[in-house]
């Protein structure tokens, strides 16, 4: 029954972002379990093509802020403003007001905006001068940023990243796709002409569909067994939280579900530990950001699949 | 590529390369007091050249260069030895072999043989001492040599070095309860071949001739000449006379032991024994020479033993390697009190044609002016030595030709070989026959153990007169000149500075240091336990082993007490893997199934890396081995629906497609059935 929408998902994403077809799957995971994304890559490797193409593709609304370090949290949240017809303040909702949004280049921006847009992320909220203004049902941030060694960039602090469920980068397309771009296939044309692929509907039974995915007790075993081993081999600066395992597990039954599965395998927690742990693992001492990486492949190979908890 | 792992040799991993020069080093150190001078420098200079073909640096050495290298390695081995048989010129031929092998090591297999030298290399240390500190050694070397092995296999792979010694250790603590009971229980078996041994250069101790100096020698060595362990109170510092031979032949210059001891058979009714009597066990030291070392009058028990005329000991062969023999002593004795053979009379009166006029003459006027008595012979000679100028010293000046003459008469200085030396030549002039006795005196009581150190330093010589009516007496000239040396033994004795210089860290040197003193005696105690329950366990004492555990000693039982050992081995070895690894036990039966499936496929070589899941598993399977793709996917199926897929959906898939309902258990048997016919 869900099938079909997600292979319609899949192939209409992979008509604008070619050879991707990983990086897409783990996206629609990402927003299927009602997470934000984090794409992290050089400049012009398509990730503003990807979250626009998202946002298309699920049929939302959806507004863009290029985030640059003059960049108030006024600008994002909204501001009150006077009204001199009706003699009153009245608050002007910002672009945060959206099914999607997307935000550019998030690090370049100072600490205190990027605090204000993480803020509504958690909360699904925004307080203004006492008063709460609920965000809509639906509300993604899809945000990109630069990797934290190019100029003029605010690293996102850890408990910051810890609110985005996934960080995904693109990589370099191959040699095949390339090809197709350089003969003057230009990606973004075509997605003004990108069609929702899902209605509302499908997209909220999608969601709920997810929560449904079955865990058995052994793939359970396999997570903790990742859990522990963060906490307990010496590789490991700092552990996954419990946050993170839940994380870790939701991520799982998403992309089971995108994968056409309606159990969760260790395959899926071995797909989606990457994205969902890279982020979160970096030590304080890591400058690049992407220990991550390392510390991931360190998982994958010691945690046994099989065995007792 | 092909030519590069001719220059630099196959690439080896870095920790088994640093193992392996750590290997070099340590199996060669105990032989390096043994091995010709030149070959440290060819160590260190083979060493210097394997690093840099190592870094790739230099290449490996061409042919000529090698076969100069084997033949002059050959030729300096026997310039040094004068031959290549025998332990000491076979173990370094053997070194130079070994470290020459490490210039031609190109390929992994060269490596695995230089491993496998390495082990010889250092069970030869075996030849040359089994006390428990060499022993200790050697298994500790036994850690680093198998841990290089283990780096060797690690090929690849950038490990530390700290996880092949960890495994190696691991590897031989397990060892270590069969090697016990491999030792104790194994029969032992005759050689089928021996090693000739003995080698006479090796050995510090007493030799068949005494002339000045000798005795001086040995004072300086510290090296025990062996343990005395008494049932029973320790003997006072008079009786501690431990005999070993008798000189009886003087050259002018040089006491000669005795031939009679191979002639001469001892004859029990010349010896009249007293009341007392200890009973001890002696611990001999390799000597190199074939006397026992005892208390007169000894009866020793041991079967290789023979007793001779002189109331020595002889062992019917040389004694090459540490003994035990169980002694009982008598010290009031006579012997021989009713008179001496024709023959013996001569031999006992023998001196040189010519030469030591004066001693002659001096020791006929003193035998006049003691009214041609033999007693009060000795005692003016004693008194002289006693009441006039002479010294006790080791370091003597050097006698010209007539050194009895000079000695008595001139330098007037010496040690126990001048006194009694002189002593005897006095009495012979005299006419009275008397003879030099060489052997140990004193010995270090032992306050843990109930025995005696006694050590290099305490070789003594002394005297011995025959006098009618009495029988052999015993004289010891020095205790005249150096009361101290008799009554306190021979370090507290003398103040000479000049007699422990030699080696400014010698033990004896840090011998009056409290502490260190006690830690040496302690480990002496150790090494003693070790020898009497382990290095001294023969075939002898396995039969007497056998015989208390199994009543009745035919091969059957052997065969089934060392069946027995094995078994119980075996089973705690089981039981401990079992324990250490908890995952094996508590493994549901799917999983045991299917890890089944996967070590039919990695005997193939297709292993499963822990890490890897079931379905990346099959995918790359799959790929490597599309005739079996069908049977891999329906396993693989199988157990993930069991392990992670909700009941109802097991349902289903049974439903589909088997024959079974759909219960857990059948879709099990279902995957036992396919995994149990599985063939690659």
């Amino acid at each position: 029954m869900s099938q079909p929408i997600i292979d319609r998902l899949v192939t209409a994403l992979g008509t604008i972002l070619l050879g991707k077809d990983g990086q897409i799957r783990l996206a629609l995971a990402c927003l299927l379990s009602r997470g934000h994304l984090l794409l992290e890559d050089l400049p012009g490797m398509g990730k503003t093509t990807l979250s626009h193409a998202l946002a298309k593709v699920l049929g939302l609304e959806y507004q863009r802020i290029q985030f640059t370090s003059d960049l108030l949290p006024a600008d994002i949240i909204g501001t009150t403003l006077f009204n001199p017809g009706q003699s009153q303040f009245e608050f002007r909702k910002g672009p945060v007001f959206s099914e999607v949004l997307l935000a550019d280049e998030i690090n370049r921006a100072t600490p205190k905006t990027q605090g204000a847009l993480l803020e509504a992320m958690e909360e699904r909220q925004v307080t203004v001068e006492g008063h709460s203004y609920p965000l809509p049902h639906q509300f993604f941030v899809i945000a990109t940023q630069n990797p934290v060694t190019q100029m003029g960039t605010f690293p996102l602090p850890e408990s910051q990243l810890d609110r985005f469920l996934m960080r995904i980068s693109l990589g370099y397309p191959d040699p095949k796709v390339e090809r197709a771009l350089l003969k003057g296939k230009n990606p973004r044309d075509e997605l003004e002409f990108l069609q929702p692929a899902v209605s509302k509907t499908e997209l909220d039974a999608l969601q709920k569909k997810v929560s449904t995915v079955h865990v058995s007790d052994a793939l359970l075993d396999y997570v903790q067994r990742i859990l522990a081993h963060t906490r307990e081999s010496s590789q490991f600066v700092v552990g996954l939280s419990p946050r993170a395992g839940m994380a870790l597990v939701k991520s799982a039954r998403a992309f089971a579900l995108v994968s056409g599965r309606e159990h969760v395998i260790p395959e899926d927690v071995q797909a989606v530990l990457g994205p969902v742990a890279e982020h979160r693992l970096s030590g304080s001492r890591d400058v690049t950001g992407h220990e991550g990486e390392r510390l991931v492949d360190h998982v994958l190979k010691h945690v046994p699949v099989i065995g007792s908890r | 590529m092909a030519r590069d792992v001719k220059r630099h040799g196959f690439p080896m991993p870095r920790s088994a390369f640093v193992l392996l020069l750590i290997t070099n080093v340590l199996a060669v150190i105990p032989h390096l007091e043994r091995v010709p001078g030149w070959m440290l420098p060819a160590f260190g200079g083979v060493l210097l050249w394997r690093i840099q073909v190592f870094r790739q640096r230099w290449p490996f050495p061409g042919r000529s260069v090698r076969l100069l290298l084997v033949v002059s390695g050959f030729a300096g081995v026997i310039l040094h030895h004068g031959t290549v048989l025998g332990p000491d010129a076979g173990v370094a031929l053997l070194i130079t072999a070994y470290l020459f092998k490490q210039l031609e090591m190109v390929t992994r297999r060269d490596a695995f043989l230089v491993v496998i030298l390495s082990y010889f290399v250092l069970a030869t240390e075996f030849l040359f001492s089994r006390s428990l500190y060499s022993t200790l050694y050697v298994l500790l070397v036994l850690v680093v040599i198998t841990a290089t092995q283990v780096a060797l296999n690690h090929s690849g792979s950038r490990i530390a070095v700290t996880q092949p010694l960890k495994v190696s250790a691991k590897l031989i603590l397990q060892s270590i309860p069969l090697m016990i009971a491999l030792f104790f229980l194994f029969p032992r078996v005759g050689p089928l071949w021996q090693l000739n041994l003995t080698n006479k250069q090796n050995f510090i101790g007493l030799s068949d001739r005494m002339s000045p100096g000798d005795i001086a020698e040995l004072s300086r060595s510290g090296n025990l000449a062996f343990r005395a362990e008494f049932r029973g109170d320790v003997p006072p510092m008079r009786d501690r006379y431990w005999r070993a031979a008798v000189f009886d032949w003087f050259d002018g210059r040089t006491w000669h032991a005795s031939q009679a001891d191979r002639f001469d058979a001892f004859n029990p009714q010349d010896l009249a024994r007293g009341q007392r009597r200890y009973d001890y066990r002696i611990i001999l030291e390799p000597t190199g020479q074939r006397w026992l070392m005892a208390m007169a009058a000894a009866e020793v028990h041991l079967g290789d033993a023979r007793a001779t005329g002189l109331l020595t000991h002889v062992h019917k062969k040389e004694i090459d390697s540490a003994l035990s023999y169980d002694v009982t002593s008598y010290p009031d004795f006579r012997y021989q009190p009713d008179g001496l053979t024709a023959r013996e009379g001569m031999i006992y009166r023998q001196l040189p044609a010519t030469g030591n006029d004066a001693a002659r003459r001096h020791g006929r006027e003193l035998f006049r002016k003691a009214g041609e008595s033999p007693q009060a012979l000795i005692e003016s000679i004693l008194r002289a030595f006693r009441e006039e100028e002479f010294y006790y010293t080791l370091k003597p000046p050097l006698l010209g030709a007539n050194t009895v003459d000079e000695f008595l008469f001139q330098t007037r200085r010496g040690y126990c070989a001048h006194y009694a030396g002189a002593f005897v030549f006095l009495l012979r002039s005299a006419g009275i026959p008397a003879r030099l006795v060489g052997g140990y005196h004193g010995g270090e009581a032992h306050p843990i153990g109930n025995y005696l150190l006694v050590h290099q330093y305490d070789a003594h010589a002394w005297a011995e007169a025959w006098i009618a009516g009495q029988g052999w007496v015993r004289v010891d000239p020095t205790a005249a000149v150096a009361p101290n040396r008799i009554e306190m033994g021979s370090l507290d004795s003398t103040s000479d500075d000049s007699f422990m210089t030699d080696s400014p860290l010698s033990p004896e040197r840090l011998r009056n240091m409290a502490l260190f003193a006690r830690a040496r005696l302690l480990a002496d105690y150790v090494d003693y336990l070790w020898f009497k329950n382990v290095v001294s366990y023969n075939s002898e004492k396995q039969n007497q082993l056998f015989r208390s555990l199994l009543g009745q000693v035919t091969p059957q039982r052997i065969a089934a007490l060392l069946g027995g050992v094995a078994a119980v081995i075996v089973l705690i070895l089981v039981v401990g893997i079992l324990l250490r690894h908890p995952a094996m036990r508590t493994l549901d039966r799917t999983d045991r199934l299917y890890l089944q499936f996967c070590s039919k496929l990695a005997r193939r070589g297709f292993e499963r890396q822990p890490g890897e899941g079931p379905q990346s598993y099959a995918d790359r399977l799959c790929q490597q081995l599309p005739a079996q793709t069908t049977q891999i996917r329906r396993i693989t199926e199988i157990y993930l629906t069991l392990k992670y897929a909700p009941a109802v959906q097991r349902g289903n898939i049974q439903q589909q497609k088997s024959q079974y309902s759909g219960t857990l258990s059948d879709l099990q048997k279902d995957l036992q059935l396919r995994v149990r016919s599985f063939r690659l």
